[in-house]
């Protein structure tokens, strides 16, 4: 079944919306709840990082018997160097971000930790797009 | 055979549609002008009781009289009761009225509450997967076996200072060579949830508790009994921190526990496990977690409102340390070799889930989906429903029909008279149009 999502960028308040309707969906499928964990943290912190540094975007999620799959596409900056913002403790956040507990720089290393599989293509001035793979079998 | 302690007096209700809306675990609908409850899904929190306007949910405790079943009764009191006395009665009357009433002795819980305090920061010494979640609420237990089933491993695998004041006391009688089936140990309770959890226990087989009476019930008893009686006071020992522990932030404190939270009132909590459930609290090591607002005090069975219980706990725990002085406490060394570690694990209740069946689960989201959006969506209840995506489910788990959303029963009927005002229309093809 596919879910679709429009993350808003400007409300800070809803920043995780997303990913708690999801989340709520697989608990009613039965998911196991180990694997519901690891797409909770995966794509929270994908939601996240929308919000934070591309002013929201489009979040699809597509559920099958065999694996979850969920795109975030946004139309933000970029990620120039997508190696670099791999690594443990990078981050660009702003002070004021940092200080509501975000930015720590473990966004992308905990979306890898959690995916089974990530793929992550960016194009400076024009956006990211990021695809979380969980696998159910 | 036992299932809950909050139940229906379907005598008093009018099938107005309060309750559904309030409960967490969206466990109750109104059928027939009734509310009705969902076993599997309640979790005893008793939100409902206190919601409902016409007394129609109520907790159903264990009754007094079974106390004369014993020789030996003993009963268990909690801070939160003494707190329900604002007008300065002391410990010492409070304990002197339940002997008058019939208890042959009292063990007071916050003497145990010292105790699982201790082992608690012993437990968190050890790396663990954190946040740790404590155990002591019932509500929240059941919460997270429905709700939160990824978390189970997060729980204090530590039982309640009630269910280790229980058998502290029996193994005391046991050991002065009394009979323990000659032994009653009873708890006067601030919840329902205390009297599900002794009756349906959590992390061990049985519990030692062989009844819970109702907070308010056995207020009114001592309040009586003290009226222009003169009661021999009993003489106990003060135990200021112990009885902290019915506030919130009392179980245990900064000092001990680094990084430790402290939340009540079951939709913040909530909020906090949906946290922890996104790995965004895992800074966090320890987080003391209450279903009522105001902790303990804010139980459905309690008396005086929190806010006051809480400034009458306050002043009884100034006094308490001023009565215990530089007196280091005794201590017990028996108190501290009883087990406290859960024997059996908790296990998550799946309550929510759709199907066994993957494809099939699949299937009915897919409906459930496509019945949502054309519902009105504003949460209106009159289908006995807390929610229009909650009617949508239960729709599809063929629980409900269509036409119980007054929406949807409208569009059918305009559709239905479009059709006929059609019909009539038709020229028969005797006559003429």
């Amino acid at each position: 079944m596919k879910l679709h999502f429009e993350v808003d960028g400007n409300d800070f308040l809803l920043a995780g919306d997303a990913s708690g309707k999801v989340k709520n969906v697989l608990k009613k499928l039965g998911i196991e709840s180990s694997i519901i964990r690891k797409i909770a943290i995966a794509m929270y912190e994908a939601e996240m990082n929308m919000v934070i540094h591309a002013n929201g975007g489009r979040v699809d999620v597509d559920i099958l018997p065999e694996q979850i799959q969920v795109v975030l596409q946004d139309t933000g900056p970029g990620i120039p160097d997508i190696d670099l913002a791999m690594k443990e403790g990078y981050s660009t956040a702003s002070h004021e971000i940092r200080e509501l507990g975000f930015g720590a720089g473990m966004g992308l290393p905990n979306m890898k930790k959690y995916s089974d599989n990530l793929h992550i293509t960016s194009e400076v001035g024009k956006g990211t797009k990021v695809e979380i793979i969980i696998l159910l079998k | 055979m036992y299932s809950h302690s909050v139940t229906l007096d379907s005598s008093k209700c009018r099938g107005c549609t309060d309750c559904i809306k309030r409960c967490p675990t969206e466990a109750i609908r109104v059928r027939d002008s009734k509310a009705k409850i969902i076993n599997d899904r309640c979790i005893d929190c008793g939100n409902c009781i206190a919601v409902c306007n016409n007394g129609a949910k109520k907790a159903v405790m264990d009754s007094i009289g079974m106390i004369k079943a014993y020789p030996y009764r003993i009963a268990l009191t909690a801070p939160s009761f003494y707190a329900q006395f604002s007008k300065g009665e002391s410990i010492e009357n409070i304990i002197a009225a339940l002997y008058t009433i019939g208890f042959t002795d009292v063990f007071e819980v916050s003497q145990a509450a010292q105790i699982i305090t201790k082992h608690t920061q012993e437990y968190m010494k050890s790396d663990r997967e954190y946040p740790v979640i404590s155990s002591a609420c019932p509500v929240i237990m059941r919460l997270i076996q429905r709700r939160f089933p990824a978390l189970i491993h997060h729980v204090l695998p530590i039982m309640s200072p009630m269910e280790l004041a229980a058998r502290y006391v029996k193994e005391t009688y046991a050991r002065a060579g009394i009979d323990v089936s000659q032994v009653g140990v009873f708890f006067i309770s601030p919840c329902p949830a205390k009297a599900t959890d002794i009756h349906k226990p959590k992390g061990f087989e049985k519990s030692y508790v062989d009844g819970a009476f109702s907070m308010q019930e056995i207020y009114l008893k001592v309040i009586h009994t003290m009226e222009g009686t003169y009661l021999k006071e009993k003489k106990r020992v003060p135990s200021p921190d112990g009885i902290l522990w019915a506030t919130r932030n009392g179980g245990v404190s900064n000092n001990e526990i680094d990084n430790h939270i402290a939340v009540d009132g079951i939709e913040r909590v909530i909020d906090i496990l949906e946290k922890v459930e996104d790995g965004t609290l895992s800074k966090i090591h320890y987080i003391e977690a209450l279903a009522c607002t105001g902790g303990c005090l804010g139980g459905a069975l309690t008396i005086e409102n929190p806010f006051v219980s809480r400034h009458t706990l306050k002043k009884l725990v100034e006094k308490e340390r001023k009565l215990l002085g530089d007196k280091a406490i005794q201590e017990d060394t028996l108190l501290e070799e009883i087990p406290y570690l859960y024997n059996i694990s908790v296990d998550p209740k799946p309550v929510f889930s759709l199907d066994e069946d993957l494809e099939t689960a699949i299937e009915m989201m897919e409906h459930i989906e496509s019945l949502y959006k054309q519902l009105p969506q504003i949460d209106c209840g009159s289908c006995g429903a807390p929610t229009c995506r909650c009617f949508a489910e239960d729709v599809v788990k063929g629980c409900a029909n269509v036409e119980d959303c007054i929406f949807m029963l409208r569009k059918r009927i305009k559709e239905l008279s479009e059709s006929m005002f059609e019909l009539t229309k038709k020229i028969l093809p005797t006559t003429k149009g």
